[in-house]
């Protein structure tokens, strides 16, 4: 068996699907392309596929990443050429590397995600430069999050590796770069919201205003795509 | 249309995948260049209408012509509905995301009474008046059709043309006088006349309907010279030649059915009286063998869905249902790819196929005594006794199932409360019986579920004379079930009285009706199949309001010789035939199935120049 690790996009109205319904739209290619995906055992066998970090529904991204196991050889090519014609819009296979059986899965390994976020602001890339600079000054940034009906108060600073000002599509915007994963998760949405409520002069934007540019490892202080993690 | 807003919007409402479209299979096409544009509406939500096999049917049946287009929209769910009003966002096409009054035509599917509240909500979210009257010669020909078709009337008020039959038959014919009325810019009533002059089209602006004193029907009659007094159902005669699609557009999000659907044979002759899609349908038509396999294939392959249902209306009754199965298996096990059986006839053959076609994760068995006693079967000729449910269920137990579903119905033609501890002792000989052999087996125990829906008299069948029972009356008798249906390992399901007293109303009524539909409507009423948006008490105000008594709908007061308030729609089974089979129901006379004996004398071959086809056999 073959295991594959797979760079893709998820772009345009694709965008709203869930992580569930991403997962049985690959399944359902696979079987369209007749690719020779692996299947699991069982009464109840499904392709073994399995995917980095869910992507919030709404927003776009360039950054997404899957393992797949196959039952033969085959390079991303060839993968690429049989997947193409029975993809719906939307996504689009970038880039694609065999890697050991050994490797963790993505979802032990990512643990940064970066962000592109279209801003609703009247300041200028100067100003939001100074906004932001000032918003990270501070100890702590304190959000409340609801799980099983319950609120606990979530500290987003440790987890906000750096924000920057930008522009995106010639509109005032922000990158951020921060933690992801089980191990501390700040979510954009979160910290669009702690910008606005600190400083009036941002606006909280829509999901869909925000987009995945990348998924990475953070390990002893150097960032690595998961493709040069499994190099390793 | 403002695409930005539409992304805005979508991330505030549950499920955006419903309003998004581009699913695989989907067809783009040119508006600019498209000589006919045709938005099919299913007034309820997307993961329902995605899961009808009619739908399509007629979207691959329109978009083969290279011409015409054909686009889907389904009714929103409230959260989107309140956000598109608060926007002006008008109710848009899943394909292109244009606004559905900019198409040529609009076609409902008429699947469920219940339904009827969302077409006018869909008209006026589209910004298209709801009532026909008020529409100009720019708005969309507003069409309907499918098995509430079969008696129009509460609809007349807001459609302009209904269309009786199977589609295959006559839509290229239908779109292409629309078409060229288009082109030649003939007035809309002029196309509408012409139409009215073909077989299957029934315009109610063209049609004058007269009530006596007590409000029942006693004149129906053309107003327009040359418009024929009866609409003849279209039917298709063959099957196997009959257009069917070879992709299935798959949907993002999970909806009610996933997967490929055969259609192995349409029509049912069994004859239970009280079944209108047995007497809409007839005659029996089965496809053949080679043209499924190749279906199979080509579905398979351009959708990657992993299961097969083998649909119709009986499916064990298809004449090569065992052939068909084993060659399925055969083909696609490896792959992995189940086949199920959606309709299964009481016996042990049936339970037979079913276990070497499933799979091994097996889900329960589902099975439709519809009646108690023998007596009650009787009556609604189903011909089944109790020692061929014993025989199934206990067949299906040996093989390894340990849930059953019994479907039944309370409220049928001469039901007694015995009838009604009938279902429980039937259920409970059948508890009894399963016990026994999963303890031989020492398999783990079964689960009996009995299911329990309300009797809704429907237009075109024998039962269409009959008295539904009142509100009070089904809570009675559904609280002697709960009383009775009790055991171990027995547990009972029963369907909202209220809901099916509204079904009956519309079922079988007339055009007074729209006007309680318009205010009903315009108070709120919408999803009303929908427990969480079902407003019973708006409708009785409604009713009172529009000063009409609902339960004259229900206790139905036509007589043998009496004009019917459908009487204008031939479905091609003859009211004679109709009639003797009521009067056999009551004196409990069974009727068989002509497909295996000798003709009934339903009259419909005969006046629909069609022929039962049993293909499977060869």
């Amino acid at each position: 068996m073959t295991r594959m690790r797979i760079q893709f996009d998820k772009m345009d109205q694709i965008r709203f699907i869930s992580h569930l319904d991403l997962m049985r739209c690959i399944s359902r290619a696979i079987r369209r392309g007749k690719v020779p995906v692996a299947l699991s055992q069982g009464f109840n066998p499904h392709h073994l596929i399995s995917m980095g970090s869910a992507l919030p529904v709404g927003m776009t991204s360039s950054g997404e990443y899957m393992d797949i196991d196959f039952a033969k050889e085959i390079s991303f090519d060839e993968f690429k050429t049989e997947m193409n014609p029975v993809l719906p819009a939307g996504l689009e296979l970038i880039k694609g590397e065999l890697i050991s059986r050994e490797i963790d899965s993505l979802m032990a390994q990512i643990n940064i995600a970066v962000y592109l976020v279209r801003l609703k602001t009247k300041l200028d890339k100067g100003g939001v430069e100074l906004l932001v600079h000032n918003f990270l000054k501070q100890d702590q940034i304190l959000i409340k999050r609801e799980r099983k009906k319950k609120i606990r108060e979530v500290d987003l600073r440790p987890m906000i590796r750096k924000l920057q000002a930008l522009e995106v599509d010639g509109q005032p915007g922000l990158k951020m770069k921060v933690q992801t994963g089980s191990k501390g998760n700040a979510r954009p949405e979160e910290i669009m919201a702690a910008l606005a409520e600190y400083d009036g002069g941002i606006s909280e934007v829509p999901l869909t205003w925000m987009h995945r540019q990348g998924l990475y490892v953070e390990q002893k202080g150097r960032l690595l795509t998961p493709f040069e993690i499994a190099r390793i | 249309m403002d695409k930005e807003l539409l992304l805005s919007i979508l991330p505030e409402v549950s499920k955006p995948t419903r309003y998004i479209g581009n699913e695989w299979n989907s067809v783009h096409k040119d508006h600019a260049q498209a000589s006919l544009k045709v938005a099919f509406a299913f007034p309820d939500t997307y993961e329902v209408g995605m899961s009808h096999i009619g739908l399509k049917i007629l979207y691959h049946l329109v978009n083969r012509n290279e011409k015409w287009l054909a686009e889907r929209v389904f009714a929103p769910w409230t959260d989107m509905e309140d956000l598109m009003r608060k926007h002006n966002l008008p109710l848009f096409a899943l394909e292109s995301q244009r606004p559905i009054k900019e198409f040529d035509l609009i076609g409902f599917t008429l699947q469920y009474e219940l339904s009827y509240t969302n077409i006018l909500n869909m008209l006026d979210l589209a910004e298209i008046s709801v009532l026909r009257s008020e529409r100009s010669e720019s708005d969309p020909l507003i069409i309907a059709g499918g098995p509430c078709g079969y008696n129009p009337e509460p609809l007349a008020d807001f459609i302009d043309l209904f269309y009786i039959g199977e589609a295959e038959e006559m839509m290229d014919s239908l779109l292409e006088i629309i078409e060229k009325a288009k082109q030649q810019r003939w007035s809309k009533r002029d196309l509408l006349v012409h139409l009215a002059k073909m077989d299957g089209i029934y315009v109610p602006s063209l049609y004058d309907v007269i009530y006596d004193d007590l409000g029942k029907v006693v004149q129906i009659k053309p107003n327009e010279s040359g418009v024929p007094e009866k609409v003849r159902k279209q039917v298709v005669a063959n099957l196997d030649a009959a257009f069917y699609p070879e992709k299935f557009i798959v949907p993002f999000m999970e909806v009610v059915h996933e997967r490929v659907v055969l259609e192995i044979a349409r029509g049912c002759t069994r004859g239970c009286r009280f079944c209108q899609a047995g007497m809409i349908y007839r005659p029996v038509r089965e496809r053949s063998l080679a043209t499924l396999q190749k279906q199979a294939r080509k579905l398979l392959n351009s959708t990657g869905y992993d299961e097969i249902s083998l649909s119709s209306l009986s499916t064990s009754d298809y004449s090569g249902i065992k052939r068909l199965a084993e060659k399925l298996v055969d083909e696609y096990q490896e792959l992995g790819v189940g086949i199920s059986l959606p309709s299964l006839r009481i016996d042990s053959f049936s339970v037979g196929l079913a276990k070497e076609v499933q799979r091994v994760r097996k889900t329960g068995l589902t099975f439709a005594p519809e009646a108690g006693t023998q007596r009650m079967r009787d009556v609604i000729n189903k011909g089944v006794t109790e020692d061929n449910l014993i025989e199934a269920a206990s067949s299906a137990v040996e093989e390894g199932w340990s849930s059953i579903k019994l479907y039944f119905m309370l409220g049928l033609p001469t039901e007694k409360d015995e009838d009604l501890v009938g279902i429980a002792e039937l259920a409970k000989n059948v508890s009894r019986v399963c016990d026994q052999i999963r303890r031989r087996n020492q398999t783990k125990p079964v689960n009996i579920t009995v299911s329990v829906s309300n009797f809704v008299p429907k237009s075109h069948t024998p039962f269409q004379w009959w008295s539904m029972d009142s509100y009070q009356e089904i809570i009675r008798k559904q609280d002697i079930l709960k009383k009775e249906v009790k055991g171990r390992g027995l547990s009972l399901n029963w369907h909202n009285a209220k809901t099916s007293i509204l079904e009956g109303v519309f079922a079988r009524g007339d055009r007074r009706l729209g006007q309680v539909l318009y205010q009903a409507w315009r108070n709120g009423a919408k999803f009303d199949g929908w427990s969480e948006h079902f407003n019973y008490d708006l409708w009785l105000k409604t009713f009172e309001d529009c000063g009409l008594d609902y339960q004259f709908y229900l206790t139905f007061p036509y007589e043998k010789d009496d004009i019917l308030p459908w009487d204008h729609i031939h479905t091609g089974v003859s009211t004679d035939y109709l009639w003797r089979e009521y009067q056999k129901s009551i004196n409990e006379e069974n009727t068989i199935d002509c497909r295996f004996e000798h003709c009934t004398q339903c009259d419909c071959c005969d006046n629909l120049n069609v022929a039962i086809q049993l293909l499977g056999a060869d």
